[in-house]
């Protein structure tokens, strides 16, 4: 058996390992930055666009399949739609007339944009990145369409994440169940028993409850279980009013000085089909 | 050696779909796949890569470049991370090439070879999105809850797909290295 590394081997190979670590270094670096490169957008796109070939046919089983589901769930359902429906046009009234006085006393402080103003955009999820301890999913809309590197994902319900990576059709949306130290921290509140608004923001993601958890909260203040927990717009990334989910718990952290506040995200993270990203105007 | 071979196209053809319906599959059964707090991915690419060390014959597929190609793709449409899959499955490939002349090619050592590369797959792959801070994941939890369910998913897929792929090699491979086994 010949020697597995000779001299010219070891070169090449040592060669390729500051290649890759380069490559990696350049990457974190790039990612940090609030635009994509050109390069990365038009490579992105055009894997894309082969992406959704091979992707056509297995969606149009999953869409039967959800479709044969669909069929078998729709009387319960819209039992339960018909109740929630009376509800929903009275709260559409008022948040119709409340919307118009925001407006005018905006006017009146001649406040021209706030946290609250955001367009969403609606986008299909077409992949999931095969590694398991990140997630990471692609959607089908990019700066084409409006969307913007550090924007956050809502799904159906709630926050699910924020745009990693906008190319001009496809984008990287990084989920908040990934908790890596490089995931954005959303600024959050949720507001305690006697109406005082505590702020705080996503520290971890507790993978084994599937719960997000509020940490470093030093406020000593009741928070009951079930307050809505929405973004707070604090930081200027993140706009104000996204909804979160519901507290669930709330405990001392290990120090003893500080509490943690789970909560239970509106939106499910594990299956994630089509989601809507918040551009703030 | 003249017979022009089929597999040199179906070969790198038969990768990146491996590549793509991965990303697939993971989307599609994403709700059972990711039932917290285990996770499993599906990872077709990896097993067409390790049949294909074994069934290419006399063919003489240039595997380690495809991979390093395929693993370029990754990092780019997946990851946005350059320079892991890059270099990760050509290193594999490499590995793989240099122990499968030590022992005959039957289904429980290919198997076994699978899973073994499939493991050492996951964790260079984990250890780097550790080092550069990108996962919180511990390691005895990357093993639990995310490389043991990987790795049942994936050995299923093997046992599913070994004959399938193997006869579609072996009809492929050019006409003169048919008889080989």
């Amino acid at each position: 058996m010949q020697k597995f590394f000779s001299n010219r081997k070891l070169v090449i190979a040592v060669i390729c390992v500051i290649i890759a670590v380069g490559l990696v270094t350049l990457s974190v670096t790039t990612r940090k930055k609030s635009t994509t490169p050109v390069i990365q957008k038009v490579g992105n796109d055009a894997v894309g666009v082969v992406d959704r070939v091979v992707a056509y046919p297995m969606n149009a089983i999953r869409n039967t399949s959800q479709a044969l589901n669909s069929i078998i769930n729709t009387y319960q359902e819209n039992e339960r739609l018909k109740s929630k429906v009376d509800n929903l046009e009275s709260v559409r009234a008022r948040d119709q007339a409340l919307k118009q006085e925001n407006k005018q006393l905006k006017q009146q402080v001649s406040l021209k944009k706030s946290m609250t103003d955001y367009n969403l955009v609606t986008a299909t999820v077409i992949s999931r990145a095969p590694s398991s301890w990140q997630n990471i999913v692609v959607i089908n809309k990019g700066t084409a369409s409006g969307i913007k590197k550090n924007e956050s994902v809502v799904a159906g319900q709630g926050l699910i994440g924020r745009v990693i990576e906008a190319s001009y059709t496809t984008s990287k949306v990084e989920l908040i169940s990934d908790s890596s130290d490089s995931a954005n921290r959303f600024a959050i509140q949720v507001q305690d028993e006697n109406g005082t608004t505590i702020n705080g923001i996503v520290t971890s993601f507790d993978r084994s409850n599937n719960e997000i958890v509020m940490g470093q909260v030093t406020s000593k203040s009741k928070i009951t279980k079930g307050s809505l927990v929405t973004t707070s717009g604090l930081g200027g990334v993140t706009p104000k009013g996204l909804y979160v989910g519901k507290v669930v718990a709330t405990k001392e952290d290990s120090s003893g000085l500080a509490t943690e506040v789970y909560i239970k995200p509106a939106a499910d993270m594990s299956s994630i089909n089509v989601v809507s990203v918040a551009a703030l105007k | 050696m003249l017979q022009s071979a089929k597999l040199k196209f179906i070969f790198p053809i038969g990768f990146f779909l491996a590549l793509f319906l991965d990303g697939s599959i993971n989307l599609i059964f994403s709700g059972s796949l990711f039932a917290y707090p285990y996770s499993m991915v599906s990872n077709l690419t990896i097993l067409w890569m390790i049949l294909a060390i074994f069934f290419e014959g006399e063919t003489k597929l240039p595997i380690a470049t495809w991979a390093a190609g395929v693993g370029l793709v990754f990092d780019w449409f997946y990851t946005g991370v350059f320079g892991v899959n890059m270099f990760i499955l050509p290193v594999i490939v490499i590995i793989t090439q240099w122990v499968k002349v030590f022992f005959k090619p039957t289904f429980l050592s290919i198997l076994l070879t699978f899973f073994l590369a499939l493991t050492l797959y996951e964790s260079a792959f984990y250890i780097v999105f550790e080092i550069v801070h990108y996962t919180s994941i511990t390691s005895p939890e990357f093993v639990a809850y995310n490389l043991a369910p990987t790795l049942a998913l994936n050995l299923c897929f093997f046992v599913i797909l070994y004959l399938p792929i193997k006869s579609l090699f072996r009809h492929t491979r050019g006409a003169n290295f048919r008889s080989i086994d």
